[in-house]
């Protein structure tokens, strides 16, 4: 059994509603204070080592699980253990410098995630003086060519001189990546890293990141709502259905053998570039509507009303998330 | 035969020089069928779309070419001319354009007004037929009198799906109609535009660079790349059997369910060129694995290789 | 090289020319001078003549010499003023949109309250309580445009918190004052500078208008808004430059410092960096 990186136990993030100037004096007298359940228990673990994918479509709360993770926010409710220790209870600036510098994130929109104003030099060199890790200039230089080589950057006093204004999307990315690199993180997040990134670019940034995982030995987790880059690049997933785990296990489990409805609807939208028939079947399965919000959750199973084989308790009940072959987690009373 | 393009070209004049977006484009559009028009960004199609549509703004313009619709050329119409066209006989869904709806106005009331610009029928009368046809893309009437605010994504593409139907176009155009929407949506417009062109008889052009969402639909595939088709055959074949190396490395950088995992994708190499001062010969050779001495000097001229399949390739000429 | 636009050069090089005129004025205008300001040379009420370039007033003082030494002033109180409402307004205004909560709630109340006292009356009340000395007028007119400062760089820092390349900075581990001086200075520069230039003009305005009032510069010291005060009853009898003299500086401080503020407004408008509050 691998030892486990990360544990995540029982994550819950709600984030209250803002009700003015008035009901925030007069608090609940006015009105229950309203939440948005994004994120609402869930619970899983990653091995040293592997890939393990957050799949889910827009509002089912992978985001903002990761930034729970990485402790860019705080928990309504549960525990993130990274190496045994509760990151929460990291006290004092040299320990949280510590865990930043183990655990890193390469943000899904490369536009957003660099200051236009500093040139790539000025980037590039930031995560050493952040962490005073910088030795002398050569040493320097050094350890940041190395890691704009391994991005497949080229380092040039033009492009140096740059800002991202001037870069494409793909070079953004890889600067991003690039920083993270430079600290030898033991854990990377990468949320939706090609989603916004040409088609040719995609395989490109993929590949990269299998060559770095390979060489580096990196654990990540990889955010994706794109089943098909899932199923390439990580070994074991979870998917995420409006704040809930609702399947997780080994990849290949769960694409051969799907258990739960809303990851064989998942499955079945998926277009495919193979076209063994001619397509038509793979678009007759979806499901209708759309994601509820996350503010007023069904009761009970979240996903009943869409559900094709909802039955009475699925309206009243939550279903457990449990295991049902090795490694195989679901939470359906279809299994129960 | 819907539509027939003869060597379009499309020119954008600006500062740094001659952007030639659109350079010298062929293709036929078939009654009743859905033709792809794929290609990554910056390949020029969704100029194409706004060509043949006389949308292209300053500095672009349309320099060459013609589009022929029900025997007349649409390019180098007046604009009275092609207005009675627009929206009336092919009509657009944008590219986000669920963005576009006015978010002071009910759903009933901006698609009432697409219709009413182009018919002269009464209020109620289109209002009935808005309704109509946002149940026909999967909406319930009684949300005709929401705000576009209460409506989600996917609800709002289909609000401009039903807009671009309401006038009962013969074709229409969508440009990247699922690139904001979840694979679920996704696959719930994708259906519907199916359902759409078997039930009417719709000639339908898709532009998009998600090659899944071509194989999901279309019937017949363009490739676009740098301006130019460089591929252009029945979307089974495409896939099964690419012939031009750029098809083949972009179907390729594709992951798929079917494939084993963790194996290479194809990635090719480079990015696509400058516009201005394009590659000489053929635009794909500095990137392209398999060039050879004649693609850097000479331009592959377009030519049918199958059945209905041309490809603009040295390496079939 | 970037192209400006008509109207924006025009700002700029009018504004420029001004300020730059004023200021070299009053360095280097007293040392030129052949009479004092308190100096009584001439006759009384003298018209502008080779003598006085901008004539005598009701006491027989040079009014050239009174207009450039009443400029120092002027300018020393603005500078004062705005240098104090500038430095508090926008360290304050940074740190309270930056860290939010409770803080943020009571500063931004605090402020709007200060922001909602007509500053005019303002300035007076806190004069008239400390008694008109330089320091005084220039702390009461500072005072009363903190809340501007506070309101630009508040809003500022709470738009550029929220972007996110500062939550990639947090991730990569940067402290909330590396932030801040990395990331969130570089956006408010363009505003300090405009923002700086506009405060002067409004500051020598309120000073002249302190003056003008009487609880500004008392006499005999030169101030234009004080002289412009006293010199009104003679206005009448047909001594125009007593008056027209300090009002005509007025006119041109305040309106160099504003075209010199706008065109760089413009400047950076057309440069595509972000203002604010003006």
């Amino acid at each position: 059994m691998k030892e486990d990186l990360l544990k995540v136990v029982g994550i819950r993030k709600w984030f209250p509603i803002t009700k003015g100037v008035i009901g925030g004096l007069f608090g609940e007298v006015i009105a229950k204070q309203k939440y948005v359940r994004a994120v609402d228990g869930i619970s899983f673990e990653v091995r040293k080592g592997e890939i393990f994918g957050l799949v889910g479509e827009s509002g089912c709360g992978k985001t903002t699980l990761a930034r729970v993770i990485l402790r860019l926010t705080k928990p309504t409710d549960g525990k993130v253990y990274f190496e045994n220790r509760d990151i929460f209870s990291l006290r004092g600036r040299k320990a949280l410098l510590k865990f930043r510098r183990e655990a890193q994130m390469v943000f899904q929109d490369p536009y957003a995630s660099l200051n236009l104003k500093l040139t790539v030099q000025d980037l590039i060199f930031e995560p050493l003086k952040i962490h005073k890790i910088t030795v002398n200039k050569v040493q320097d230089l050094e350890n940041v060519e190395k890691a704009l080589e391994m991005v497949g950057l080229h380092w040039t006093k033009d492009f140096m001189d740059k800002r991202p204004p001037q870069l494409s999307g793909g070079e953004k990315q890889r600067l991003a990546l690039a920083r993270v690199l430079l600290l030898h993180p033991k854990f990377l997040v990468l949320d939706e890293p090609v989603s916004m990134l040409d088609a040719s670019l995609k395989s490109v940034i993929l590949n990269l990141l299998v060559d770095i995982r390979e060489k580096l030995g990196v654990t990540c987790i990889l955010i994706t709502h794109d089943l098909t880059t899932a199923w390439h690049m990580c070994q074991r997933m979870g998917i995420l259905y409006l704040g809930k785990m609702v399947e997780s296990g080994p990849v290949e489990n769960i694409i051969k053998s799907p258990l739960h409805p809303y990851t064989k609807a998942l499955i079945s939208a998926v277009p495919t570039v193979d076209l063994l028939t001619k397509g038509y079947k793979i678009i007759d399965q979806t499901i209708t509507g759309q994601v509820p919000t996350a503010i007023d959750p069904p009761k009970g199973c979240r996903f009943h009303p869409r559900c094709p084989r909802a039955m009475e308790i699925c309206k009243r009940e939550e279903p457990v998330f449990t295991e049902t072959d090795e490694n195989h987690m679901v939470a359906c009373h279809l299994y129960t | 035969m819907a539509l027939k393009v003869n060597n379009l070209r499309t020119y954008y004049f600006t500062f740094r020089g001659v952007v030639k977006a659109v350079d010298g484009i062929s293709f036929e559009l078939q009654e009743g069928s859905i033709l792809g028009l794929a290609g990554e960004s910056a390949c020029g199609k969704s100029t194409t779309a706004f060509s043949l549509m006389k949308l292209v703004s300053p500095p672009g313009r349309v320099v060459s070419g013609e589009a022929l619709f029900e025997g007349d050329n649409i390019i180098g119409m007046k604009e009275s001319e092609i207005r009675k066209i627009r929206w009336k006989k092919i009509s657009m869904v944008f590219q986000s354009s669920m963005n576009a709806l006015d978010p002071v106005f009910r759903i009933k009331d901006q698609i009432s007004e697409a219709i009413l610009t182009h018919e002269g029928i009464d209020k109620l009368e289109a209002e009935e037929r808005a309704k109509e046809f946002l149940e026909r893309v999967g909406i319930e009437r009684s949300r005709a009198n929401d705000y576009p605010h209460e409506f989600s994504g996917g609800m709002k593409q289909r609000v401009m799906i039903a807009m671009a139907l309401a006038t009962y176009p013969s074709i229409v155009i969508l440009d990247e109609p699922t690139s904001a929407l979840d694979v679920i949506v996704q696959a719930q417009i994708l259906k519907l535009i199916k359902n759409l062109q078997e039930e009417k008889r719709l000639s339908i052009i898709l532009i998009t660079h998600d090659l899944s969402v071509i194989s999901a639909v279309c019937d017949r595939v363009a490739i676009m790349y740098a301006g130019k088709i460089v591929e252009n055959s029945s979307a089974r074949t495409l896939f099964k059997h690419p012939q031009h190396p750029y098809s083949e490395g972009l179907i390729g950088s594709f992951p798929r369910l079917s494939q084993p995992r963790h194996s290479r994708l194809i990635s090719i190499s480079g990015a696509p060129p400058d516009l201005i001062d394009p590659p000489k010969g053929c635009r794909f050779h500095p990137r392209c694995p398999r060039a050879m001495e004649i693609c850097k000097r000479e331009e592959p001229v377009f030519t049918e290789t199958d059945e209905n399949h041309m490809v603009a390739c040295h390496l079939y000429t | 090289m970037h192209e400006y636009s008509k109207s924006t050069a025009f700002s700029i090089l009018i504004g420029a020319i001004i300020v730059i005129g004023l200021f070299s004025m009053m360095i280097f205008g007293p040392f030129i001078l052949s009479y004092g300001p308190l100096e009584i040379g001439g006759n009384a009420l003298a018209p502008p003549s080779l003598n006085h370039l901008m004539g005598t007033d009701s006491v027989g003082r040079d009014v050239l010499s009174r207009i450039m030494w009443g400029g120092r002033y002027s300018f020393l109180i603005a500078m004062i003023a705005v240098g104090m409402s500038s430095l508090i307004g926008t360290f304050s205004g940074i740190a309270s949109g930056y860290v939010g909560g409770k803080i943020d709630r009571l500063l931004t109340l605090l402020v709007d309250c200060l922001y909602a006292f007509p500053i005019y009356i303002m300035a007076v009340t806190v004069a008239a309580i400390l008694g008109p000395t330089v320091v005084n007028l220039a702390f009461s007119v500072g005072i009363a445009y903190i809340p501007r400062y506070f309101k630009v760089m508040r809003s500022i820092a709470l738009s550029v918190k929220e972007k996110m390349f500062i939550e990639a900075e947090k991730c990569l581990g940067a402290g909330s004052f590396y932030i801040i001086y990395h990331h969130i200075l570089p956006y408010i520069i363009s505003s300090t500078i405009v923002l700086i230039s506009m405060g002067v003009a409004q500051s020598i305005l309120m000073v002249s208008g302190l003056g003008f009032l009487g609880i500004g510069i008392q006499a005999p010291t030169p101030e234009w808004g004080t002289d412009l005060s006293s010199g009104r009853n003679y206005f009448f009898n047909g001594a125009w430059w007593v008056v027209f003299f300090p009002g005509l500086m007025i006119f041109l401080a305040v309106l160099g410092f504003n075209l010199l503020g706008e065109g760089l407004n413009a400047i950076f408008q057309e440069r595509g960096v972000e203002t604010y509050g003006t």
